[in-house]
């Protein structure tokens, strides 16, 4: 009985913490040097028809600026419970951004993929700057924006 | 004798209208002299404040206000959180599909 006792505490101490890292997905944007006031950007995902699936992050609380984020903004109207309990700060010229978040595995290898807009007041806004497939293969790859941001890459 | 003291009491009263006017308005000069170093101090408070405020992230919050028609102004990321990290997620991400059951918070950092 002592035995089966430790068997388990010790197969639970390793399959635990593993459990819990499962998902864990860090995404990590980096802005350029624009130069203008911090930027408002939104991680999204569209899924294997295109069509919108949810948004993972929101920087930026102001929704009145929200609009400016033309994709994301089209695709939800706005909707604030699309981005509740996802929402921080917008983020500053030449600053990095990383977001961990706890994500499903059904959204790499199926066809999915991860749209950035980012808007800057009194600057152009930038729907859709970043358009990534999520494949757990492209964890770990940077891929370059083409305005605000300089490079985004996902790690799991 | 006498008329010498008449001349002199005669030069002592002109003498005396002549000074004491004089002393009156020098006194209302001084006073009002006084008066517009308050004022000074005063009206130079009000600009200086104005400085104070026109020279920070305050006015440009402000100029944020303006460019903006339209729409909700209480939902406030700080205006001058321009510089600060990002604020923790306040609860739960939304039940989308995308994220775990039972989730945590997300974790974020800005450097």
């Amino acid at each position: 009985m002592k035995r089966l006792l430790t068997v388990l505490a010790m197969t639970t101490a390793l399959t635990v913490p593993g459990l819990a890292l499962a998902g864990q997905v860090t995404l990590t944007t980096t802005m350029t040097k624009y130069g203008g006031n911090n930027a408002y950007v939104v991680m999204y995902v569209t899924d294997a028809q295109g069509k919108y699936a949810g948004t993972l992050w929101m920087a930026g609380g102001r929704a009145k600026y929200y609009r400016h984020l033309t994709d994301w903004y089209r695709a939800t109207g706005g909707n604030s419970s699309e981005i509740s309990g996802i929402t921080g700060a917008s983020v500053g010229s030449g600053r990095e951004l990383k977001v961990t978040l706890d994500l499903a595995d059904a959204l790499f290898d199926a066809g999915y993929e991860l749209h950035i807009d980012s808007a800057v007041e009194d600057m152009r806004e930038s729907p859709s700057e970043v358009k990534v497939p999520l494949t757990k293969a492209g964890a770990g790859k940077p891929v370059r924006g083409s305005r605000y941001i300089a490079n985004f890459q996902y790690q799991m | 004798m006498t008329r010498k003291y008449k001349l002199i009491g005669l030069t002592a009263a002109l003498a005396t209208a002549v000074a004491l006017p004089a002393l009156a308005a020098y006194s209302l000069t001084d006073q009002s002299r006084r008066t517009g170093e308050v004022e000074t101090e005063q009206t130079s408070r009000p600009h200086a404040l104005m400085l104070a405020d026109n020279d920070g992230s305050h006015g440009q919050s402000h100029d944020r206000h303006h460019s903006d028609d339209d729409e909700d102004d209480d939902d406030d990321d700080g205006g001058s959180a321009r510089s600060m990290p990002a604020p923790a997620p306040t609860g739960e991400p939304p039940a989308n599909g995308l994220f775990n059951k039972g989730s945590s918070k997300p974790q974020v950092q800005v450097n």
